[in-house]
């Protein structure tokens, strides 16, 4: 049965074709808005997102500061936004959150615990291979 | 929250889906075009300035991607 407040989604097709939970969110930046399809991640503090999409979105140098990052693999350099844009989930438009993305030289996106995480309660069946967000 | 806001969000999460394969595009950028690759580079901005990505084509990285497990 489902929860008021509620969103189920199956999960969708990586680009190698692995079936896992990558969710689609809109952000909303300072020229224009971005779909943007990244893996929901509960292990990442931040959200991460390739770093072209800082240009996409609209960040100047002045607005991104550089830090390093900790990941499986070692440390790894990053730049952290300094201003949030906005965000909403495809398919839940009347929730708007603020997102303030760690920019990585990497093609993966993920949605961290710092934003998405604090809008909606998520989680994952690895058996029915579902996503739920559920408003708290 | 009615049943169709659900129908709804899973309808709004499959906009992104390809229509086709992209294994031969990881590591570069891609512009979607109903689901249809319709050019690519290895930037984003590379791929803004080709002729034949429209304003309203969706621009998407495509990761690599090793054979096995992965860990993000």
């Amino acid at each position: 049965m489902e929860r008021p407040g509620s969103f189920t989604a199956p999960y969708r097709p990586g680009p190698d074709g692995q079936l896992r939970p990558y969710l689609l969110l809109t952000l909303i930046g300072f020229k224009q808005e971005i779909m943007i399809s990244g893996l929901v991640d509960t292990g990442a503090d931040r959200s991460v997102l390739p770093i072209d999409y800082a240009e996409e979105l609209g960040y100047t140098v002045d607005d991104l500061a550089p830090v390093e990052v900790g990941q499986v693999e070692g440390s790894a350099s990053a730049w952290m936004a300094q201003k949030p844009c906005g965000a909403i989930v495809d398919g839940i438009p009347e929730i708007e959150f603020e997102i303030a993305p760690l920019f990585v030289a990497s093609l993966n996106a993920l949605w961290g615990r710092a934003d998405l995480m604090m809008t909606f309660t998520v989680s994952v069946s690895e058996k029915m291979q579902e996503l739920t967000l559920q408003l708290d | 929250m009615a049943v169709q806001d659900q129908d709804s969000f899973r309808r709004a999460q499959a906009e992104l889906e390809p229509k086709e394969d992209l294994a031969p595009y990881m590591g570069k950028w891609v512009a979607l075009r109903n689901g249809k690759v319709v050019a690519s580079d290895l930037s984003a901005k590379g791929l803004r300035s080709q002729p034949e990505v429209r304003p309203t084509d969706a621009i998407v990285p495509v990761p690599r991607s090793r054979p096995g497990y992965f860990i993000a």
